[in-house]
């Protein structure tokens, strides 16, 4: 390793393959580019990768198999599988809107929380009046029929 | 197989099968099943073990998926380590049966439709098969991960546990020991040109 060193050797060796992976490079052009002569150890190993990658395919399993292997793992229908995913979703999104809440700054946090609130109450006293206000309907409406 | 499930993102994907949705975890399973399937094979080199072994890293996946941790290593990773320790546990009881042939390798290229040529290749391929089942197990997983499922240093680094530098050096470390041992077999490019690491030793 003395014409590079190890670790420039290393990372001449990475920087080959990964381009030679995304097909991106071919051998004699880099080998010139880094003045790499063929014989040389990184010369060497780098054949010995462009070797290896010839040498390696992807190989594919049978559509049999995984298809018997997929029935076998999902076996019997899960029912109601719609109804479950629509709610998963939603409480998705919900964690989603708590998350990005959690990363607000504290005022905007307690501006937001004390907004949340206000409104909360303001609702509930509206449902509590109406009920109120119904209620004394009703009572209006029996004594007139009284 | 359900075509709802294969839009949804793998993290939605993960909770719902965490959940309990088997659908879920089917389109998971159709995303990794091939380059499982990969990893199997080309660490047993037989279709068969390769089909059988896939089948119990998906079947301890579904089995230990309420356990998967999001947040520790991503899912391909986690799945690469399951079947890392099946494999390693299949080497272990098949010990005795050391020499392992690459059934019915799938052929790529061009120059293998000649037939002279395709037997030439194949058996090139078995004997660097060969060569490549010599090496210690963790140097054959990082060779099958990089050229067969084509994984950066980084990701490779997140299945074998260590760091993008580590990898780095014992990638090349790696390709130094298999070219030794490939030379003095007499197989690869660098027979070709008559010079090795251990004929420059000498």
């Amino acid at each position: 390793m003395s014409d590079f060193g190890m670790a420039n050797s290393e990372n001449l060796l990475s920087i080959y393959t990964d381009a030679l992976l995304r097909g991106q490079t071919d051998l004699q052009s880099f080998l010139q580019e880094h003045n790499i002569t063929f014989d040389s150890t990184l010369g060497r190993l780098v054949r010995l990768a462009d070797y290896l990658y010839t040498m390696l395919p992807y190989v594919k399993p049978s559509p049999e198999f995984v298809e018997s292997l997929y029935e076998e793992l999902v076996g019997i229908e899960v029912s109601d599988s719609k109804d479950w995913f629509s709610q998963f979703q939603f409480e998705r999104q919900l964690e989603r809107q708590l998350e990005r809440f959690r990363h607000l700054p504290r005022p905007m946090q307690l501006a937001a929380g004390l907004t949340i609130t206000a409104g909360f109450f303001w609702i509930a006293s509206r449902v509590r009046r109406e009920g109120l206000l119904s209620g004394t309907n009703d009572q209006d409406n029996l004594e007139k029929s009284a | 197989m359900s075509m709802a499930y294969e839009k949804i993102e793998e993290a939605d994907l993960i909770t719902a099968a965490v959940a309990g949705d088997k659908q879920a975890f089917g389109e998971l399973y159709l995303r990794y099943v091939e380059r499982i399937y990969n990893y199997c094979y080309y660490r047993t080199g037989n279709t068969q073990e390769a089909e059988d072994l896939t089948a119990r890293v998906f079947m301890r996946a579904l089995s230990h998926i309420e356990n998967y941790d999001e947040r520790g290593v991503p899912f391909s990773a986690w799945l690469y380590r399951i079947a890392h320790n099946l494999v390693a546990n299949w080497h272990r009881d098949n010990n005795r049966r050391k020499v392992i042939p690459i059934d019915d390798f799938i052929v790529s290229r061009n120059l293998e439709e000649v037939p002279e040529v395709f037997t030439e290749l194949q058996e090139e391929k078995e004997q660097l098969m060969d060569v490549i089942q010599s090496l210690p197990e963790e140097r054959q997983q990082l060779l099958f991960l990089k050229f067969v499922e084509k994984l950066s240093n980084a990701e490779i680094g997140q299945i074998m546990n260590r760091t993008e530098g580590a990898i780095k050096s014992l990638y090349h470390r790696t390709l130094l020991a298999l070219q030794d041992e490939m030379s003095a077999r007499g197989i690869g490019p660098i027979r070709n040109s008559g010079i090795s690491r251990r004929q420059n030793k000498k």
